[in-house]
């Protein structure tokens, strides 16, 4: 497999999984371009790999995480929303709450963030997303654990303070 | 089971999932990406560039950059580019047909040398991109352009064999390019956001660079008659052309298209569609074999038009053109001469008329 074959079959799903975890198309490509260059230098080793979708997909998560620590001092949660996203795209409630739920999600630590989005968009198991994140199992586990339920009271909150 | 606030997860981020970018030109961009930051590394320790990059188990070296800034080894070749596999290039590749399509809207004919590529969208696995956007350095605009550098839509530089790595161009290979400018809203994976763009036809009519090419192509730019075989418009088999073998058709001529009319051979009982020749009526003013009179009507192979890749066509002949004609009675009864086409069959020029002369005498 050359590199370009890999780009071929791997780069859609690696940028989708960068824009899923940015929310910022210009940071996604960057961060996906930023992941496959470092691929292209240690492309045999990444070719030799078991799942070399798996290496390139744990060195975007990693770079991520390193962009999201070098940034945090500066970045405001809002900025996670990118402006391209169609905020007609549902019907009336579902958008709401779909909505509701990414600022909820804007306001998770990017650890937090990144398992969830690996749990439930990459659709990875614990172990996978471990091995992406460069932690361990129960740290995967406690993490989606305090950050769903972050989420549902949020929600809750939120829910009783907007009732009539 | 899932709770509300897991499928909100889900749906939430496949939604967003779905509005990502599209990945068009990942792999150039990231290569680009690569060389510059080795460049940059490189002519900062020794202020020459030589980077070597790895593609695919083959190494391309750059030399030190300066008045010629490309690899040492660029990848070239003779005659046309390959690759447009995809496309019906039975029309095959002459002065002829490049004259007819540069008579299109848009056209556009030059030479120039590539100095950057980057690959077209991602289609999807396992299939590969369309298109390349390629930069060119443009040494001659032979006909509808300006400037020192344009970006060209070309077929992608494929591997030119399963024994070699070696691409079928790539940065400073020179080449001869004409095509079209067109609307991208037409093509779906086009690397590009402009509006319209520059596409390079196929099918020969992209050509690595040679100086009798050159030639032919500024001949036919400055507006020369057309020269040479009719663009052959359809797959045949025939015989392979030279000025003797004229001398064993059934008959040859000089004339001038006063008319054209349709196809006119109709379907004959078991056959599942008509033949395809055009009615086209001659001014005779030379039979050199096979006939009498100052006016034929023959039965053409070669259309008076040239479908292109982009569905249109362009005229190949049409009332005006002096062509040389040879071709055969045809074997059904009833149905005449049939004009051939294979460089039976050819624009008029003085040096062909002598050579049929002398083939026929």
């Amino acid at each position: 497999m050359t590199f370009e074959e890999f780009v071929a079959a791997q780069g859609r799903p690696l940028l989708r999984l960068a824009f899923v975890l940015t929310g910022d198309r210009h940071l996604a490509e960057d961060l996906t371009q930023t992941a496959l260059a470092d691929a292209y230098r240690h492309w045999r080793k990444v070719r030799a790999a078991a799942d070399p979708a798996a290496y390139v997909r744990r060195m975007l998560v990693n770079a991520h995480l390193s962009w999201r620590r070098r940034r945090s001092s500066t970045e405001r949660p809002a900025e996670l929303v990118d402006a391209s996203i169609d905020p007609a795209a549902g019907p009336g409630d579902a958008l709401e709450a779909r909505e509701q739920m990414r600022t909820l999600l804007a306001g998770l630590a990017p650890r937090a963030r990144t398992v969830l989005v690996l749990r439930y968009y990459a659709d990875l198991d614990d172990a996978a997303i471990a091995e992406a994140m460069g932690v361990s199992q129960s740290a995967v586990r406690a993490t989606a654990s305090r950050a769903l339920a972050g989420l549902r009271s949020t929600a809750v909150v939120e829910a009783v303070q907007e009732a009539p | 089971m899932t709770d509300p606030t897991e499928r909100q997860l889900r749906e939430l981020f496949a939604a967003d999932a779905a509005r990502a970018p599209h990945p068009g030109g990942l792999a150039a961009l990231t290569l680009h990406r690569v060389r510059h930051r080795r460049r940059v590394r490189t002519t900062a320790a020794t202020g020459l560039i030589a980077a070597v990059l790895v593609t695919g188990g083959s190494a391309v070296v750059w030399g030190p950059l300066g008045s010629s800034s490309f690899p040492a080894a660029a990848p070239t070749g003779v005659g046309e580019l390959p690759g447009g596999a995809t496309e019906d290039c039975s029309s095959g590749y002459s002065s002829a047909r490049l004259a007819a399509e540069l008579t299109q809207e848009g056209a556009f004919a030059l030479d120039g040398t590539v100095t950057a590529i980057e690959l077209g969208a991602d289609p999807g696995p396992g299939r590969p991109s369309r298109y390349a956007s390629v930069t060119f350095r443009v040494h001659t605009w032979y006909h509808g352009g300006s400037g020192g550098t344009v970006e060209v839509l070309l077929g992608p530089p494929d591997v030119t064999s399963q024994t070699s790595d070696v691409r079928s161009y790539g940065i400073g290979t020179r080449l001869l390019v004409s095509g079209q400018v067109a609307e991208t809203a037409k093509v779906s994976d086009a690397p590009t956001t402009e509006d319209v763009a520059h596409f390079g036809f196929s099918c020969g009519s992209t050509r690595y660079y040679d100086d009798a090419t050159a030639a032919e192509w500024a001949a036919v730019a400055a507006g020369e008659a057309p020269a040479g075989a009719l663009p052959a418009t359809r797959a045949a088999s025939c015989p392979e052309y030279s000025p003797a073998l004229v001398g064993e058709r059934d008959f040859a001529l000089d004339g001038t298209v006063t008319g054209i009319g349709e196809q006119r051979f109709p379907r004959l009982p078991g056959e599942t569609e008509s033949d395809g020749y055009y009615s086209v009526t001659f001014e005779v003013h030379t039979w050199y074999l096979g006939g009498t009179g100052g006016t034929v009507t023959l039965h053409m192979e070669e259309l008076p038009y040239l479908p292109t890749p982009e569905g249109g066509s362009v005229e190949t002949y049409g009332v005006g053109t002096r062509l040389l004609v040879s071709g055969v009675v045809s074997e059904i009864e009833g149905r005449g001469l049939i004009g051939q086409g294979c460089g039976y069959t050819r624009y008029h020029d003085e040096q062909t008329a002598a050579e049929w002369t002398a083939a026929t005498d």
